[in-house]
């Protein structure tokens, strides 16, 4: 059994009581601007004092942020006000019931890896492009008519597939730049 | 605006970009004979970019969405292109067997990254602009040597460029956060110049931003505090890698930070004029300082680097005065200083390349020692680029430095930050004393030491044209310095729309120069100097 030294695993407590205190602190303040904010004017006011006025819209992000946070912090308080507490080497390994841990996690790996991940990201992004570039496609082609953008750029069908043909062109050239180059090959 | 418009305003990028695909390609032949034909390659596609940009490459007043093609666009696609032409000649032999078509494919994105920064109309396009530059020289660090220290430089290079690249997007969310838009310029829609036009428009939160871009832009142009990647880098990249480092990624942080004070109409509040002030003042001394302390030519050249940094910097402090020349427009100076400062740089590292000793870079002040002797034409082209580096006539550097402290000096003087500038001006000039001490030393070794060191020439034909390219603009830009004068004061028409002014412009003054001698010489088009 691969032991995880006590005095670790205090110091953690200690440190996550610390977080968890702070949290509870922090969300006892965002209550209170809620509250103040829903029984005053409303959030125009609350975020009018931060800053612009053009902090307004983020009030809805602040309430999900408050309802994410105490939940959060909910689940952890109850848990340890609930359960019961033991402790002990078995308690405080990583894994109580499952395997011992063997050394650290923060090993060197091998470099391949990254270059999966490089190559995962050329084709990954590339999606992010064609996806918008189908529905204009979808849309010039159905209706015969150009699609124009906010900017003033115009293009018809035939030149979405034009566009998307010499983009598609330089993505294979990497394609075949590392294929000649033995990226692909794992040995 | 269809599809043509692109393909015509975007013709020497493309013809870059295409470029650089057939190199890549090129470089997993099978065939050797096809590999070594990357340099040619790359050669031709600036030759064609830059006959693209002689036949389409002209200002528009159409923008294409996120990109926008003013005189300044003009101006840096010219100097770039004609830059990247000595910077193939200098690597033409340098990559090794295999990497040939990475090397030069690189290179042709860089340069396309370049002219692109200048055409950006967007802080999107800006930063993926910027980082096309960037990226692609960590990678020509790694590949230009096969030793350990280039890839120690690449990857140190590689880590603080891309702090320094969180830094600066980081200060364009704050900008965008300002203004809710991330357009630069527009007549139409909503656009970044629209809201910073004044002081009051400039907002907490976009002094925040600009401060950030700052930062994150000082890296590239290796200004104080953000310089001490800069000699470990140019020590570790082989010398004709390193002539393009002073270029490049100096170039592209320089044409956005112009980008982000033309936005602010030349007024930005006072605490970034005092820490541009500042930045310009330590770069210079501490690049200086630090340069008479070496042995290593190519640290000191690295130090020597920094230091331009300050000086390039005291032109943009003086900011635009259309139509004036370089004589008092500051950002004219600097552009004329840029293109001027790239090829002498590249000069002195394409003789440090066009030695070797017993196979390693001529590095040292002794390997230097008695060049006269061993080769005079080497010896008399170094001493040419370092005169000029030096300022000393009669070279275009020492034109150059005229130009920018002249720019300093002749700032209204109703306006708050005349003396300031002046004292900069002195500075710079203090400085530009302190700096021929170790210039001088490099010439010294080539004339004066004795010739005991074993070099043979190497590098053949192409570098030593590139030299000659190099020494002769030098000589020729100092009789006739119209040739770049004039085109770097065209291009500077499209950066304010209120004519003369400076970055303390709003305080006193600004708007009398801006009706009276701006407008004026932006239509009679003032004398050449």
């Amino acid at each position: 059994m691969v032991v995880v030294g006590p005095s670790k695993a205090q110091s953690l407590q200690r440190y996550g009581s610390g977080v968890v205190s702070g949290m509870v602190l922090a969300v006892c303040r965002e209550l209170r601007y809620l509250m103040m904010a829903w029984s005053c004017d409303g959030f125009e006011r609350y975020c009018g004092v931060m800053g612009e006025s053009s902090l307004v819209p983020y009030g809805a992000i602040l309430v999900v942020i408050g309802i994410a946070v105490s939940m959060g912090v909910g689940a952890l308080l109850i848990a340890h006000l609930v359960r019961p507490a033991r402790k002990g080497d078995v308690k405080d390994s990583t894994y109580e019931s499952g395997m011992p841990t063997i050394g650290d996690a923060r090993q060197r790996f091998n470099v391949r890896f990254y270059l999966i991940a490089l190559l995962f990201l050329l084709f990954d992004v590339e999606v992010v492009f064609l996806w918008p570039w189908a529905l204009a496609f979808f849309k010039a082609s159905k209706t015969g008519e150009p699609i124009v953008t906010t900017g003033g750029f115009s293009a018809g069908s035939g030149t979405l597939l034009g566009a998307m043909a010499v983009f598609v062109a330089f993505l294979l050239v990497g394609f075949a730049y590392e294929w000649r180059k033995g990226a692909l090959e794992w040995d | 605006m269809t599809i043509a418009d692109y393909a015509t305003q975007l013709s020497p990028e493309l013809a870059l970009i295409v470029g650089a695909c057939i190199a890549f390609l090129t470089g997993v032949s099978r065939n050797i004979a096809t590999r070594s034909l990357a340099a040619p390659i790359a050669f031709t596609a600036v030759l064609a970019a830059i006959a693209a940009t002689a036949i389409y490459g002209r200002p528009i007043d159409t923008q294409l969405p996120g990109l926008q093609f003013t005189t300044l666009t003009q101006y840096i696609r010219w100097i770039t292109l004609l830059t990247a032409l000595p910077l193939i000649l200098v690597n033409w032999k340098l990559p090794v067997d295999g990497e040939r078509g990475e090397f030069f494919g690189l290179l042709l994105t860089s340069v396309a990254g370049l002219t692109l920064t200048a055409a950006a109309n967007d802080l999107i396009v800006l930063f993926l602009a910027i980082e096309l530059v960037s990226v692609p020289t960590y990678i020509l660090v790694a590949l230009s040597r096969t030793d350990t220290r280039a890839s120690e430089a690449s990857v140190k290079y590689f880590f603080l460029g891309a702090l320094s690249a969180a830094i600066f997007a980081y200060g364009l969310s704050f900008l965008y956060g300002a203004a809710g838009t991330t357009l630069l310029i527009s007549d139409t829609a909503p656009n970044l110049a629209d809201s910073f036009a004044s002081i009051q428009g400039m907002t907490l939160y976009g002094t925040i931003g600009l401060l950030l871009a700052f930062a994150g832009l000082s890296f590239k142009i290796g200004a104080v505090p953000f310089h001490a990647y800069v000699p470990d880098v140019y020590e570790g990249a082989a010398s004709p890698v390193t002539g393009l480092l002073g270029f490049l990624p100096k170039l592209a942080g320089f044409v956005a930070i112009i980008k982000l004070l033309t936005i602010c109409n030349w007024n930005v509040p006072d605490a970034i004029f005092w820490l541009i002030w500042t930045v310009a003042a330590l770069t210079m001394t501490v690049g200086n300082v630090l340069a008479l302390l070496q042995t290593n030519v190519k640290r000191m050249l690295a130090y020597s680097s920094v230091a331009h940094s300050g000086y390039m910097l005291i032109g943009l402090l003086v900011g635009p005065a259309i139509g004036e020349g370089p004589m008092h427009d500051g950002i004219a100076a600097m552009l004329f200083y840029v293109f001027v400062y790239g090829l002498m740089n590249l000069g002195a590292f394409a003789v440090l390349s066009a030695l070797s000793n017993h196979g390693e870079d001529c590095e040292t002040l002794r390997d230097l020692s008695g060049l006269i002797r061993r080769t005079p034409a080497l010896a008399i082209a170094m001493v040419i680029c370092v005169f000029s580096l030096m300022g000393f006539p009669p070279t275009a550097g020492f034109l150059g430095k005229v130009y920018i402290f002249s720019s300093a000096v002749s700032v209204d003087p109703a306006n708050t930050f005349h003396q300031p500038l002046i004292i900069l001006a002195v500075i710079g000039v203090i400085n530009s004393a302190i700096a021929a001490a170790y210039y001088l030393r490099i010439v010294s070794a080539c004339v004066m030491g004795d010739s005991k060191s074993e070099q043979e020439p190497r590098g053949g034909a192409y570098v030593r044209l590139a030299l000659g390219a190099c020494s002769l603009a030098m000589i020729l830009l100092f009789i006739m310095p119209s040739l770049l004068a004039n085109p770097a004061r065209s291009a500077t028409t499209s950066l304010t729309e209120s004519g003369t002014t400076t970055l303390a412009g709003a305080q006193t003054g600004g708007q009398a120069g801006a009706q009276t001698g701006g407008q004026a010489g932006a239509q009679t088009g003032g004398p050449p100097l």
